[in-house]
């Protein structure tokens, strides 16, 4: 049986943007923003005043554009 | 006139130190810079200079006009005005802004106001081409401080263009790292260029001078020539 080495790395090659902006669109641009959603969720709960904040504030409508 | 507006969300948050090292990073890419300090602590001219003796400056005059002997050019060309002893209501210092925006320079000139952070930018006259930086900390305080401003400024109709700016930021802090990484990721009007923790900033002021000066291989340089350049790359946008 054959056996693989595998890499573990944090680091995206080009090969995983290109499957990236294949997979959620946007493939003609040269700018992509990857947010870890749940790491960042879990980031606001260990914080107990982060958490009153973001649970105060998803009532609003914060989203604004700068010019 | 290209006017920038920078205050610390709350007091200690190095808006001062940040209007006198971004006004010499734009004054070493050859651009006309005007300080103006609004803040009635007056230390901006301790920053390019200016002895600490010197306590006189623009509100001890009866009128802008007559504070123009009050105007100082440090070794880098930068000119400033300090703020001086009296006090000054809303009223004289809108005037004052007003009046600097008659001063005899070329239209590209950059007006850097330092303003306090008890002041609300809203009592400013602010015109939809001004750039607030608003000045915070990687701390939870400003977090807080920051979704109440963004939820002031839903309400109001806002017609400067506003950002909040991150000042020493230390990343071997987890607290900080953290909060940058969900300010990022979920906060609007975020300046994409924060100033790092660097020593430098402190020590410079020690002597008199900022860090764009003192110590031109530091952190603190290269982040000052990266605001300075976003700035002139929003600038060019609005004009």
């Amino acid at each position: 049986m054959n056996e693989f080495a595998v890499k573990k790395s944090n680091i995206l090659t080009q090969y995983d943007i290109d499957n990236l902006l294949n997979r959620f669109g946007g493939k003609t641009s040269s700018y992509i923003e990857i947010v870890d959603v749940q790491k960042n969720n879990q980031i606001i709960e260990k914080y107990p005043l982060l958490s009153d904040v973001s649970r105060s504030s998803a009532m609003f409508d914060l989203s604004m554009h700068s010019k | 006139m290209r006017k920038i507006f920078i205050k610390g969300i709350k007091g200690g948050t190095g808006a001062t130190s940040i209007v006198a090292n971004l006004a010499c990073a734009l004054r070493k890419s050859d651009e006309d810079v005007i300080a103006i300090d609004l803040d009635s602590k007056s230390d901006l001219g301790l920053h390019f200079g200016l002895s600490w003796e010197h306590t006189s400056g623009w509100s001890n005059y009866l009128s802008f006009e007559s504070a123009l002997d009050e105007f100082h050019i440090d070794d880098d060309g930068v000119i400033f005005l300090p703020f001086g002893t009296l006090s000054a209501n809303t009223q004289r210092i809108n005037k004052t802004i007003e009046s600097a925006q008659q001063l005899q320079v070329n239209d590209s000139a950059w007006l850097l106001f330092d303003c306090p952070a008890h002041q609300e930018i809203q009592d400013y006259d602010l015109s939809s081409n001004d750039i607030v930086l608003e000045v915070i900390n990687c701390d939870s305080v400003c977090h807080g401080l920051v979704y109440r401003r963004l939820l002031q400024l839903n309400q109001c109709p806002k017609k400067w263009q506003h950002y909040f700016l991150i000042n020493n930021y230390n990343s071997a802090c987890e607290l900080e790292s953290d909060l940058l990484q969900v300010w990022q990721a979920e906060t609007p009007l975020l300046a994409p260029v924060h100033i790092n923790k660097d020593e430098v900033v402190k020590e410079s002021t020690a002597f008199r001078n900022v860090a764009v000066n003192c110590a031109p291989y530091s952190v603190a340089h290269d982040d000052f020539e990266t605001l300075a350049s976003w700035l002139v790359t929003r600038a060019a946008n609005n004009d």
